[in-house]
């Protein structure tokens, strides 16, 4: 099981990776983001939203009203093209951080 | 009522209420439910599922924190202005809620009152025939200053009855979920009697021109009859307004209690001490206009048309006088009282 305080820093990331591949509401990232981490790590509610709340104040995720598949009216977001540019760079970021934190960490097992 | 919803009405009830609050109690919900929902799906019982997605909530605080609202919270208040208000409890609010219904009779007399105080000296007048006498004019004036005094010891004992409830009147209190929920309860309850009297008072207000109108084409140029037509006009304005302010009680409480701002509130601006002033000196100037036209010009054939214009004039100054009220007052807080 992966802490919350080891994924904090990478909320926004995953969130922004997501919806990259179409708009969705709260209850659908949770659930993806529960899916895809295959049982590690489970993101409480007030985390998920607190997120998308920030991502949207920053101006990178816009929100609509719409209908979810069960038909209940949901707050959809989407990636701005701010979203889809910020989603770059902390791409470019995160892969600079796993290859420094991988040439400490891994050191003694793969030398 | 759900536990869903009972969870999240007591996680937030120490927040003080604002649109951006309600829409994540809103969001949170609608994630909770879907959550309880697909665990559902997947078998569980829905205490089971409950009990998971409220274990899965996590801490509203994070939220207010992104939210900008933890100052209100702790009242320690950066940068969000004065310390969020007193909450106000619900056996206060039930209070306020029964002070305005025992009181709801007051501003539905008092008012029309005064629309009736010029009736007696146009009765007489009219009665009496061309020039009328001096017993006349003295006995219908008399009875307009008392109609008058009677409205005005109305609306300032109304005023002293809701003194203890003006931080509720002026909007300074944090509604709790409880007390919206009182406020809509009592909304609904009454919104068919309000749709009624609405409805019976307007038609009455469109049909008091009828009168004035027949009876100005009917009478021969220079009678007195005219004001036959003019009493039953303030006759009838004077009932649509005693309907409509009757019914209007449930309305401006639960607007009070939701702190919501409605201009064109008779009953609400009914006490405030402009609103008495004017009401006072009103009739009593329109009806020193009239008598000094019909004495001095000898017109009473033609005179009694200040009394329709009057009548409209007067409708005009209630909405001005509204809308002044609210606007001299800060905006959170009204003259609200009924």
């Amino acid at each position: 099981m992966i802490g919350a305080d080891a994924i904090r820093g990478h909320i926004d990331l995953i969130l922004l990776s997501i919806l990259e591949d179409r708009p969705s509401y709260a209850y659908e990232l949770s659930k993806t983001i529960t899916d895809g981490s295959r049982g590690e790590y489970l993101i409480k509610q007030t985390t998920l939203y607190t997120a998308v709340k920030r991502l949207q104040s920053q101006g990178l995720l816009d929100s609509y009203e719409d209908v979810s598949t069960s038909g209940k009216p949901r707050t959809y977001y989407k990636l701005t093209a701010a979203g889809l540019k910020q989603l770059d760079v902390k791409r470019a970021e995160w892969r600079s951080t796993r290859a420094l934190v991988d040439r400490f960490a891994d050191g003694k097992d793969t030398s | 009522m759900t536990v869903i919803d009972s969870y999240l009405d007591t996680l937030f009830a120490p927040y003080p209420d604002s649109p951006r609050l309600r829409e994540a109690r809103a969001e949170l919900r609608a994630l909770m439910e879907d959550q309880q929902q697909a665990l559902m799906d997947a078998g569980r019982t829905e205490s089971q599922a409950v009990g998971a997605v409220i274990a899965e909530f996590g801490s509203l605080d994070e939220v207010a924190a992104e939210l900008g609202i933890t100052a209100e919270l702790d009242g320690t208040a950066v940068g969000t202005g004065p310390t969020a208000p007193a909450m106000l409890s619900t056996e206060r609010a039930e209070e306020y809620v029964e002070a305005v219904r025992r009181g709801r009779w007051i501003p539905a007399v008092a008012i029309p009152l005064f629309v009736l105080s010029a009736l007696p000296l146009l009765l007489l007048i009219a009665v009496g025939g061309e020039e009328p006498s001096g017993w006349a004019l003295g006995a219908g004036l008399t009875a307009l200053l008392v109609l008058v005094a009677v409205g005005v010891v109305l609306l300032v004992l109304q005023g002293s009855r809701m003194e203890e409830f003006e931080d509720i009147d002026k909007a300074r209190f944090s509604p709790t979920p409880a007390v919206r929920e009182i406020a809509r309860d009592l909304r609904r309850e009454h919104r068919r009697e309000r749709t009624l009297a609405t409805g019976a008072a307007i038609m009455l207000w469109i049909l008091a021109a009828v009168p004035v109108i027949l009876m100005g084409v009917l009478t021969d140029a220079g009678s007195l009859a005219p004001l036959y037509g003019v009493c039953a006009t303030l006759a009838m304005v004077a009932l649509g307004l005693w309907i409509l302010l009757r019914s209007a009680w449930s309305d401006t409480a639960a607007a009070a209690l939701l702190q919501e701002e409605d201009e064109d509130d008779l009953s609400a601006t009914s006490t405030s001490p402009a609103i008495r002033v004017v009401a006072a000196v009103y009739w009593p100037v329109a009806a020193a206009i009239y008598l000094a036209w019909s004495f001095l010009g000898g017109e009473w054939g033609i005179s009694w048309v200040v009394w329709p214009i009057a009548g409209v004039l007067y409708a005009g100054l209630w909405s001005a006088s509204a809308a002044l009220g609210s606007a001299a007052d800060d905006t959170r807080s009204r003259t609200r009282r009924a």
